[in-house]
Parts: C-alpha cells; structure tokens; sequence
C-alpha cells in the first residue's frame, strides 16, 4: 500500500474514529459486546489530538513534540544514514567516520566485494552497517535500497547522494553514450536518491538530504563539461528541494562542494582527452569532506564548501566571472593532466572497475613530490585579489557618482 | 484454568475501511499499563490489518479477577478473549512483560497464532532481581519522554498490590525455558538504547526461538509502540505481510 493510500484510509477513518473500545463479556462460548468507550479520544499521544488542540494545550499534553519540532536532528548513533558510492573515495571516507559516531549505516555501490569490506570496516569502528550493493542509475534498485533501509530500521534520517563519475576530452570528442551515462550516474542517480527518500522524510516529518556536489558547480572547467553540468545540475536541484519542502520543516537540504579531493575517481575517470589525467592541486584529503558530511548531518546548512580552494574560485566567480573563466581555463590545461600520453577509455562508466578500492586515490603524494614553488593556495589567494580588487575599485567608482 | 462467569474484558479494535479479507493483529499490553498505550501503532496498523488491543484481565477498563493472574493464566485468558469474540487465527504482537505472556499463549494454543512479534521480552535472566530491574527501568524511563497522564492513570486501575503480584510472577517465569517450544515464526524486536533488553538477551531469545528472527530500531528504547510506532510499523508490515502471501499460497 502506498504512502498516500495510507493517508486516505487514514483521513476516512477520521471522522468514525478508527479505535472502538468495546467490551467481549469472557465466557467461554457466550460472546456480548457490553458497551463502547471512545478513550482513544483522551490518549495525549493521538498525533490527531495534538493537532487540533491549540498550541499551549499541545504543550501540556506532550511537550517533547513541541520540543523537538525544530531541534537539532537526532544524535549521531541513534541515526540511520545511507550513503551511495561508499565503496571508495569520499563515500568510503564518510561511512568511516559516522561510523566512528556510532551510527547505523547502510551503504551502497556497485562493487559488492568492496561493500562488505566497507560493512566489516563499519562494525570495527564502532557502528552497524548492511551492505546494499546498488546501481544508481537503476531507479528501481534506488527504490529498493530506500526500503531495505526502513525495513531494516524503521527509518531514514540521512541521505548522501554521493556517487559520481567522470569523463575527460571535449564535448565534441566524447562519444555521446559515455557523455550520457555520466548525466545519468551523477544526476539522475541524485533525482532518484531523492525521490525515493522524501516520501520516507515526510512520514517521519524529518531527514536530512545531502547532495555531494563539487567546487566547479560554481566554476565551470575545460575537458570535463558532462561531470561539471551534473554538478550544477545538482546544485539546482537542491535549491528547488529546499523551495519544495518549505511546508515539512523538518526536512533539510544540504549541498555539499568539495575542491580536489584525494579519491580514485581520476583512476576510474573515462578519459579521451590523449593525456593522463590527475586532480588539479591542491588536493584535499577525502576525511575532510567527511568530516563537513557529518557537521551537514548534524547543523543542516544549505551549501557548505570544502577545500578551501574550491571557496576563493567560487568567491572570485561571483565577483568577477569574466576574469576567473580563462584563469580557470589556463589552471585545468596545465595541472588537471600529467605530462603523459592516455589511451581513451571508458573509465568505471558502464563497469565498475577493480582499482580504487580505497577512501584515497594516493594523489596527495604524488602532488607533494611535483610541487615547487610557492604554495598553490598562497598562489589562489594571490589570483583572488585581482576581482576583489577590481571590483572594490567599481564599487568605489560607482559609490562616488 | 477458568475465569469467573461474568468477568469483562475491553478491548479495542480498528474499524473503516481494511483491506479485503483484513488479517487479524492483536496487540497485547505490558506489565501494569493497558490497551491505551498500544492506540499509536494501532493507528499505524489499522489500514492494512484489523486490529485488536485487549485490556488483560486485572488491567485498564477489563473487571479485575479476585486474584491477580499468573503469566500462564492470562495466556488463557487471552485464548478465551480470542474465542469469545470469534478471532480463529491472529498474528500477537507483545510489548514486554506480555512477551512472556505470549510466549506462554503460543506454547499453550499454537493453533491460535499464525506469527508472533516480541517486543523488547523480559526478563534478562542476568538480570532477575528486583534491585537490578527497578534499576533498569529507571534507565529506561530517563531514556522516554514521560507520560504521565497515561501512565498514573492505569497504575492507579491496577492497583499497588496487584502490580506488585504481576512483578513477582514476571520475575518468576522463566522464559528461556519456554522459547524452544513456540512453533511460530516470531520477530523480535529491540531498540538499540533499551536497557531493559540488552543486545544479548536479544539475540539469546532469537536463538533460542526455533524460527527467530532480530531486528533493532536505532535510537529507540523500551516502550517502542508507543514512542516509535511508525519505525516499528515499517519493519513489523513485511514480516506480517510475508505470512499473509504464505497462507494463501497454501
């Protein structure tokens, strides 16, 4: 029976009161129904009463309601949270660390080998967790990776869309099937997440969604158009979710944007761009984008940045678009690619692949032994200044007419 | 065992509309409460299930016998309330002390039960004495927001010495014993901050059912119909709604 199936037979019960107190008089072959008593009506728990009883009577009859309305969300280890794409990467690096809270998990990704493990991981930590190995461009086994979930723990309170994939060349280079299949993992992927668990959200009047985006949902980047228009895409959707669950104020979402982060997506990336392809320094560890999930999970915010690279490009975006396109253009061109030739290949697109199987991709070292010169985030700041200050100069100008 | 001709009980049932052919649940209260506190999963239940919530006798609005009756004797006492309104068959679900009640009733009318939910069931024989259960149940009423309407009111039908009674018999029964005999397929449920049922004691009577199975509800604790009826809902429907396939299958 559906949720809204639930709710008519709910609302035509109402007015002839769905509970009858009766009484069976016990003898053992002679049955009497003795007399009827509506007490259901007197239960300070009926969800009905409290609703249409004004405010400070609510309160006295049930003031842990009135109490928790707007509270924070629940505790860490009384939460159930779903993360997909948790076998490796930010995924695996977040469910490590709710786990450490203690909190029951229920994690999802194609690679059902790699989930157990994660599963096992969990357990270690200190947590619970069921492996639900799921492919999120399949809007049924989102579906069901939803309800698993509830029938296992009887609710949701965090979700993190989180699983993504990539793909480096031109948009004029890309066979199209690949350019689809990542709008359809990284997008739809996300629209099904949350189509599946809103319904759920409502029905506990409460829940946390939490879109993974990516620093270039503010920025746009060269050779990678499919990966950066679903981030935008994603950053959209969440506005619209907020706007759309304005009337269930319990229920939040939240856009996670994380810079270059240390994860085997760039292993996994389909690539036709002729060159090796690495993320573009500086690279964050993936804990730290955990570490934002976690604070989402517990203080929903509507975006929150992680990496501080990711915050000034965007600052300096907003500000001065026209200037940071070809800064970013010249940046991707020079530190998004090593100096090496690339045979095309179609990545974990369509497959999910055997390498990668860990939180980090191992970039952070390799980074650290290229590096020379001055640090890149004194070099991002140093960049920054040029909007800002054109655009102090503007406001200046535009202040003394 | 046989109750005093003339001796009511009350219970409480679902009506509007049910499914066709509405499987029937009944709900079973705990120990010193009665059918009041079973309204919210009721209502949860209600548009897929007829349900029933019985005061046992001695308890809420049903008269109370001359002596407070044992676990095995309200086990009966449930049977002849399953007789006199015409219930043949039903899925029980117990919260608590009625766990040990139903354990008995599955043991004693297997041809009554179609499948069994045991809620949070006392006693951890760990812990069967008075000192370290009113120190548990301490716990577990700082974990749940009180009710006090609720509660004052049924603890003051009960009545002080009969309570006392009920615990006596609850601490006296011993439930492991009888857990191998229940043919049922049962689902415990427990709620992962319930002190009163830690984790292995739960999966010590899951064991020892021969058809058990576990499920935990993160956050909850004891009184789960009560504080999270729509989570217990969510994990009770597919379990009561695999049987109900079964059957007609059959």
């Amino acid at each position: 029976m559906s949720l809204s199936d639930r709710a008519t037979a709910m609302q035509i019960v109402r007015p002839l009161c769905p509970f009858k107190a009766a009484a069976a008089r016990l003898a053992y072959e002679n049955k009497r129904v003795a007399d009827s008593h509506p007490t259901w009506r007197l239960f300070p728990g009926s969800r009905r009463l409290r609703r249409n009883l004004p405010a400070p009577a609510a309160f006295i009859l049930s003031p842990q309601r009135l109490l928790t309305r707007n509270a924070m969300p629940r505790k860490l280890r009384d939460s159930v949270i779903i993360i997909t794409g948790a076998s490796s990467g930010i995924g695996r690096a977040a469910a490590r660390a709710f786990a450490q809270e203690g909190a029951t998990l229920v994690l999802a990704a194609r690679r059902a080998p790699l989930l157990d493990e994660a599963e096992d991981e969990c357990a270690r930590l200190g947590g619970r967790a069921i492996a639900v190995p799921t492919d999120v461009t399949q809007p049924d086994a989102v579906e069901a990776l939803a309800r698993r979930a509830i029938e296992t723990y009887g609710r949701i309170d965090v979700w993190v869309n989180n699983a993504a994939v990539t793909l480096f060349g031109r948009l004029e280079e890309t066979p199209l099937e690949d350019y689809e299949r990542v709008i359809r993992t990284n997008l739809f992927g996300y629209v099904y997440g949350a189509r599946s668990v809103i319904p759920y959200f409502r029905e506990q009047g409460a829940g946390v969604l939490i879109n993974v985006a990516s620093a270039v949902a503010a920025v746009g980047q060269p050779h990678t158009s499919a990966y950066v228009l679903t981030k935008w895409a994603i950053r959209g959707l969440s506005e619209c979710l907020r706007m759309e669950l304005r009337d269930a104020p319990g229920i939040r979402v939240c856009t996670v944007l994380p810079a270059s982060i240390d994860t085997p997506l760039f292993q996994h990336a389909a690539n036709y761009s002729g060159r090796a392809v690495q993320p573009m320094p500086p690279v964050y560890p993936p804990e730290m984008v955990a570490d934002v999930i976690i604070d989402l999970a517990q203080h929903p915010r509507r975006e929150a940045f992680a990496g501080l690279s990711g915050r000034i490009a965007a600052l300096g975006h907003g500000v001065a678009p026209a200037l940071v396109e070809p800064m970013m253009a010249r940046q991707v061109e020079r530190k998004h690619f090593q100096p090496l030739p690339a045979a095309p290949t179609r990545g974990n697109l369509f497959e999910p692949m055997g390498e990668g199987a860990d939180a980090r991709g191992g970039w952070q070292q390799l980074n650290q032994r290229q590096r020379s010169g001055p640090s890149t985030t004194w070099t991002a700041l140093a960049l920054l200044s040029i909007p800002l200050g054109i655009y102090a100069w503007r406001r200046a100008r535009l202040g003394s007419r | 065992m046989r109750l005093d001709d003339g001796l009511e009980m009350h219970y409480r049932t679902s009506i509007g509309p049910a499914p066709p052919n509405p499987v029937a649940v009944v709900l079973v209260h705990g120990f010193v409460v009665s059918s009041r506190y079973l309204v919210p999963l009721g209502e949860h239940l209600a548009p897929d299930f007829r349900v029933y919530a019985p005061d046992l006798p001695g308890f809420g609005r049903s008269d109370k016998p001359p002596q407070t009756l044992s676990i095995d004797k309200l086990a009966h006492a449930l049977a002849a309330w399953m007789q006199a309104i015409g219930l043949e068959r039903a899925h029980l679900i117990g919260n608590s002390m009625s766990c040990n009640i139903l354990v008995e009733f599955a043991v004693h009318h297997p041809h009554l039960v179609d499948r069994l939910v045991l809620q949070g069931p006392t006693t951890d024989p760990r812990a069967r004495s008075t000192l370290s259960q009113a120190i548990r149940w301490l716990q577990n009423a700082l974990r749940e927001p009180p009710q006090p309407g609720l509660m004052i009111k049924d603890y003051a039908t009960t009545g002080l010495r009969s309570a006392f009674e009920n615990f006596r018999y609850l601490l006296d029964h011993r439930i492991e014993e009888r857990l191998p005999s229940v043919q049922a397929p049962t689902l415990v449920v427990r709620g992962t901050r319930d002190p009163i049922v830690p984790q292995g004691w739960a999966c010590q009577v899951t064991t020892l059912l021969p058809r058990g199975r576990l499920i935990e509800i993160p956050g909850a604790a004891h009184t789960i119909n009560l504080y999270a009826p729509l989570e217990f809902t969510r994990v009770l429907r597919p379990f009561l709604i695999e049987t109900t396939r079964g059957s007609t299958a059959a």
